[in-house]
């Protein structure tokens, strides 16, 4: 375990790294600055600056998994948090420095009026594949529920072993498929309107074709993520069946393999092509910054524009998109993915 | 490879959003980029492209449509159409003529014009548009 902790922080520390250097062109720590300003010596020192933060925190944590004079799940738990509030707090510092080379982004705004493609990789059958995985699941419980355990184990600790049981009831039983079948909608939902709802940045060239690129590559990173769910969720349910009350769910192993591959190749993905698949050094057809105004973002991190439409923006700290806060519909949608945990915890 | 139609605003333009879309678009439909039958982004992905209200481009798409260059498609964009044959106006659009067409006729018989006459008039309007159609 503490070798694991070690491992994800050291994990951690290297995203934290490399997420200034993967920000389009014209971005940097979440700021609209001129072209080349990141090769700059103020850009050079503000970055080191940050970096001296992200060893610092990243050695404490270690410290901490390591020699902390407390109990070991504690310490642990703590790790990756300290870390990570630490590291936060360098990038809210470098942000602020930025803001004093702060230029304004495009404010002329381009679309293209061709069509967008209507065709998802895969087809329906892909996108859908991994609601069908939970469903066939579900029928196989109920198909063998007298073959079920009672009481049945309803959560396991962080060794495998289950350290809480209920009754068998439909609630139980099917509770969990059917959460992980509602954090799939929400990330299915999530993968096709990256596809084909949210802003076209680059319009013309070599950055509109990277940026497509860009846009298909993280919806199928999505799926993939959601037939990761199911497929977990699924072999958890259907391991119960004809097992003695204190089954241990095992196959951790192989539990690990499919997240550490989606991680991979999202950060092989982040560190070749970068944020928007054009990245720091840009393509043919690039716009200077990502067309959202330096007012609306807090931190360079968190978004809030009641005036623009788009309900996901691509995100100027890390990879991928992150909600418009000022869209009603953004916060309609947290809630209802905050809302699966608590159904779980009521209906177990 | 060559390069898509573009329509570009200004935010700080003095010229309302709306109508700068309008004009864009139209000076691609005069210069032929955009031919008839083609398809243009639905009104969401433009105002989120463009950054702009759903409204705004609602309110440019229905303009071009009014020009008659324009055929809208609930939940489906819009469709260039070929000017020569215009696209029949829509229930609402054809009910909003019907009730200028009654209130200009009683507004004649308010003026005091004999009934006989209007009739005679719309009838013998009928009959030329009929003959040019």
């Amino acid at each position: 375990m503490i070798l694991f902790a070690s491992l994800a922080v050291i994990l951690q520390w290297f995203v934290l790294l490399i997420i200034p250097d993967i920000a389009r062109p014209g971005i940097f720590f979440g700021v609209t600055v001129a072209p080349g300003f990141d090769t700059s010596p103020e850009a050079r020192r503000i970055r080191g600056t940050y970096r001296a933060t992200l060893i610092l925190s990243s050695l404490a944590a270690l410290a901490l998994i390591h020699w902390a004079p407390f109990f070991p799940g504690g310490r642990i738990a703590l790790a990756l948090p300290i870390q990570v509030a630490a590291s936060m707090a360098g990038w809210i510092r470098a942000n602020r420095q930025v803001k004093q080379f702060a230029r304004a982004g495009e404010t002329i705004r381009s679309a293209s009026l061709e069509s967008r493609p209507v065709r998802m990789p895969g087809g329906w059958l892909f996108f859908l594949g991994p609601l069908l995985v939970t469903a066939f699941a579900g029928v196989l419980l109920a198909l063998n529920w007298s073959l079920l355990p009672d009481p049945l184990p309803v959560h396991w600790n962080i060794q495998g072993q289950p350290d809480r049981w209920a009754r068998r009831t439909a609630a139980t039983v099917f509770a969990p498929l059917l959460i992980v079948t509602f954090v799939n909608i929400a990330m299915l939902v999530m993968a096709r309107h990256i596809l084909f709802h949210t802003r076209q940045i680059s319009v013309q060239g070599a950055a509109a074709d990277r940026e497509r690129e860009f846009k298909r590559f993280n919806y199928l990173i999505l799926v993939f993520a959601a037939y990761m769910g199911s497929l977990i969720g699924a072999m958890l349910a259907i391991r119960r069946i004809g097992a003695a009350p204190g089954i241990r769910p095992g196959g951790w192993p192989f539990f690990l393999i499919l997240p550490v591959a989606i991680m991979a190749a999202v950060l092989f993905y982040a560190i070749r092509y970068g944020q928007g698949g054009i990245g720091r050094t840009g393509a043919p057809g690039a716009t200077l910054g990502d067309l959202t105004p330096d007012a609306c973002w807090k931190w360079g991190m968190i978004y809030y524009n009641p005036g623009d439409p788009a309900f996901l923006v691509e995100k100027r700290m890390g990879y991928g998109w992150t909600f418009n806060f000022g869209n009603k519909w953004a916060w309609v949608f947290l809630l209802l993915i905050l809302a699966a945990p608590l159904l779980l915890a009521l209906a177990t | 490879m060559t390069s898509p139609p573009i329509v570009t605003i200004d935010p700080e333009s003095d010229v309302p959003a709306y109508r700068q879309i309008v004009q864009g678009i139209r000076r691609l439909l005069v210069d032929g980029v955009l031919e008839p039958g083609g398809r243009l982004p639905t009104v969401r992905q433009l105002a989120v492209d463009l950054g702009v209200h759903f409204n705004t481009v609602a309110q440019a798409y229905r303009v071009l449509a009014d020009e008659g260059w324009l055929e809208l498609r609930r939940r489906r964009g819009a469709v260039v159409v070929d000017r020569k044959r215009p696209a029949a106006p829509d229930k609402e659009r054809q009910d909003y003529s019907l009730r200028r067409l009654r209130e200009l006729t009683a507004e004649f018989r308010a003026e005091g014009m004999p009934v006989r006459q209007i009739a005679l008039q719309l009838r013998r309007l009928a009959d030329v548009i009929e003959g040019a159609s």
